[in-house]
């Protein structure tokens, strides 16, 4: 009987995880683009050719650290993890049984998972080109380490025993240095990990739905229900200060190139604050609205309603604060005007994240409405924290109200169910 | 329950006036496909909340006192509704922690449902039956004396049959209250104290179980 090379083993899982979770994931790439655009859109356009010849110039450089390769290698293991998601079907179940060694198949999940950054890749090679026609030093080495990167961050995520995937993530930092050593090295922990991952056992393969960080963050946490929702948002949570950035570099560029008063600087950083710290909470609570079904039977636990939005409320608290962070520079009052919207914020989302059952901004668009009012009465007069901060006990009775009211069986029907017929 | 009326958003209501007491002892409830018994254990156990009346558990207003009236109340919904986020380990670890009893339970209900080797595994990797498993495990955390059963024999093979019926069995003799909802009675119509059908959003009380319910369980065995 004529006996399969390798190679065809290879080749076929590689097209076929290009032809399944590869392609879904490319899905991420499109967003991710967008995103990016959308970002430099916003910017002034000095503010934007200095990033761009600033990313250039930082891609090509010979330097071994470089804090735009860096930049790109964190961007290429969040997305990798993304992807690696999408491919993992294909490591487990049914597929185990066919002829494909060990190694063969996490080669080609590493390559399938590596194939999903293609964006990230275009965009690599496209500033480093950019950096030597403005007449930067540019390396060659710098486009040598851009398939290491690659390869390391999609090796970190695909299916395989934990010292493959630590082989694979060491040498991610080690590319993107891109000098000869560490490119050395890096090539070396690839070859490493490709001879690792042949010795393990497949039924042990599970891609992490989320960091070991916040596994035991959980441990430690006296309620299970934050963790749970952290799992629910997942890497997404990577992007939840996204939306504070859009207004963070607007108000930043505002300040210093414009002449304003004290008054008028306080003001302007309130405003940007405000919005900044809006958009995050209503964007993650919009989020977990969409990716979290409701719980319906802890519902028969002994815990109280007030109890479980009182734990949603933290959640948000917990993923807004590094945006408290600034509000130390602010002055007092500014600061604590902008803390008393977040706590009011946190504890009225939870109650309207259960009173939506249809509608695109899942929240329902009164609530941004109200959210973003919220916030621009914060700015124009702090002494609006006040209001909020006495009715923030009232919101999270109104919020718990709705949880309670909340049914269960409905919302589960409707929003998720429905969602999962039509994607299938 | 007193009064209660109940309808998933702007349907007919499935319940317009609903009045019934649980005694100790176990209850069957039986009824057609589609006539509410799903809704009405989810009333009970505090999962829906009545858009009118009141649930009372041990004496405790279901939606007054959340804590209290759940504390001692133990509900296995027929679909296996767990969280997709968190391991079985951590599931029983938080029922452990809301009815206040020593994480060691957790160990312990993982070897009485023999889930000790995929105490670590995600819920989403677990098959249907294991996942009731998961349930009956969380539901003898504590050993509260009120329990809500829907369909329990549902996936189940002979020997998890055989648990179930001595754990009802067990929960009966030390005076404790069974509300369970049954198509396939089978050896828990030896256990029954009390019979109930429901019908067009009412309730009627049997003195056996209906023959149709009785006989096709004997009939059709899974």
């Amino acid at each position: 009987m004529h006996q399969r090379v390798t190679t065809t083993g290879l080749g076929a899982s590689y097209r076929f995880h290009l032809s399944s979770g590869a392609r879904v994931a490319l899905g991420l790439a499109t967003f991710q683009l967008v995103l990016l655009l959308v970002l430099l859109a916003l910017q002034p356009p000095a503010a934007r050719e200095l990033l761009l010849k600033g990313l250039a110039a930082g891609i090509a450089t010979p330097e071994m650290f470089s804090a735009a390769r860096l930049g790109f290698a964190v961007w290429a293991v969040v997305a990798a993890a993304a992807a690696a998601r999408r491919l993992a079907p294909a490591h487990r179940g049914w597929q185990l049984h066919l002829p494909v060694g060990l190694r063969t198949r996490w080669t080609a999940g590493v390559l399938g998972v590596a194939s999903t950054l293609a964006h990230l890749a275009g965009l690599w090679v496209v500033l480093w080109i950019v950096g030597r026609v403005l007449g930067e030093p540019a390396s060659p080495r710098a486009l040598v380490a851009l398939p290491l990167v690659a390869l390391a961050a999609a090796g970190a995520w695909t299916p395989a025993p934990v010292r493959v995937r630590t082989c694979a993530a060491m040498t991610v930092p080690l590319a993107a240095s891109a000098s000869l050593p560490g490119l050395a090295a890096a090539i070396a922990l690839l070859a490493l990990a490709y001879f690792q991952a042949g010795r393990w056992s497949p039924r042990s393969a599970r891609v992490p739905s989320v960091p070991s960080s916040l596994r035991s963050l959980g441990r430690r946490l006296p309620t299970g229900q934050l963790v749970f929702s952290l799992r629910a948002l997942g890497l997404w949570i990577t992007l939840a200060h996204l939306p504070a950035a859009l207004f963070a570099a607007p108000t930043g560029l505002a300040i210093h190139n414009n002449e304003f008063t004290a008054d008028q600087t306080d003001l302007v950083l309130r405003l940007g604050a405000s919005l900044g710290v809006t958009a995050t909470v209503l964007a993650v609570a919009t989020l977990l609205s969409a990716r979290r079904p409701p719980w319906a039977w802890s519902r028969s636990l002994p815990w109280s309603a007030r109890r479980r939005v009182a734990a949603d409320a933290v959640l948000l608290l917990l993923i807004a604060s590094p945006l408290l962070i600034p509000l130390l520079y602010l002055p007092a009052s500014s600061g604590l005007s902008v803390l008393a919207l977040l706590v009011f914020l946190a504890v009225r989302l939870p109650g309207r994240m259960r009173n939506s059952l249809r509608g695109f901004t899942r929240l329902g668009a009164w609530t941004w409405i109200e959210a973003l009012l919220a916030a621009l009465l914060t700015s124009l007069q702090p002494l609006t924290a006040l209001v909020l901060g006495l009715a923030s006990p009232l919101a999270l009775e109104a919020s718990a109200r709705r949880e309670r009211a909340l049914k269960a069986g409905l919302f589960l029907e409707r929003r998720f169910n429905a969602a999962r017929e039509a994607e299938s | 329950m007193e009064g209660v009326a109940f309808a998933y958003d702007d349907r007919a209501p499935i319940f317009s006036d609903l009045n019934l007491e649980v005694v100790s002892g176990v209850t069957l409830l039986s009824g057609e496909n589609g006539a509410g018994k799903t809704t009405l254990l989810k009333l009970a156990a505090g999962v829906e909340k009545p858009d009118a009346g009141r649930v009372l558990v041990n004496g405790s207003d279901l939606w007054r006192r959340e804590v209290a009236a759940r504390s001692d109340l133990a509900f296995v919904p027929q679909e296996p509704d767990v969280t997709p986020f968190a391991t079985i380990r951590e599931v029983l670890r938080l029922v452990c922690r809301l009815r206040s009893q020593p994480a060691e339970q957790v160990d312990q209900v993982l070897s009485e449902t023999d889930l000790e080797d995929s105490a670590d595994l995600s819920i989403r990797e677990l098959s249907r039956g294991q996942r009731r498993r998961v349930l009956l495990a969380a539901a003898w955390i504590g050993t509260p004396r009120t329990a809500i059963l829907d369909e329990p024999l549902d996936a189940m093979d002979e020997h998890w049959r055989g648990r179930i019926h001595g754990w009802l069995k067990a929960l009966r003799e030390a005076g404790g209250v069974a509300l369970v909802a049954t198509h396939e009675a089978g050896s828990l119509a030896e256990l029954a104290d009390r019979f109930l059908v429901l019908r067009e959003g009412e309730i009627r009380e049997l003195d056996s179980l209906p023959q149709d319910t009785t006989r096709r369980s004997h009939e059709e065995p899974t």
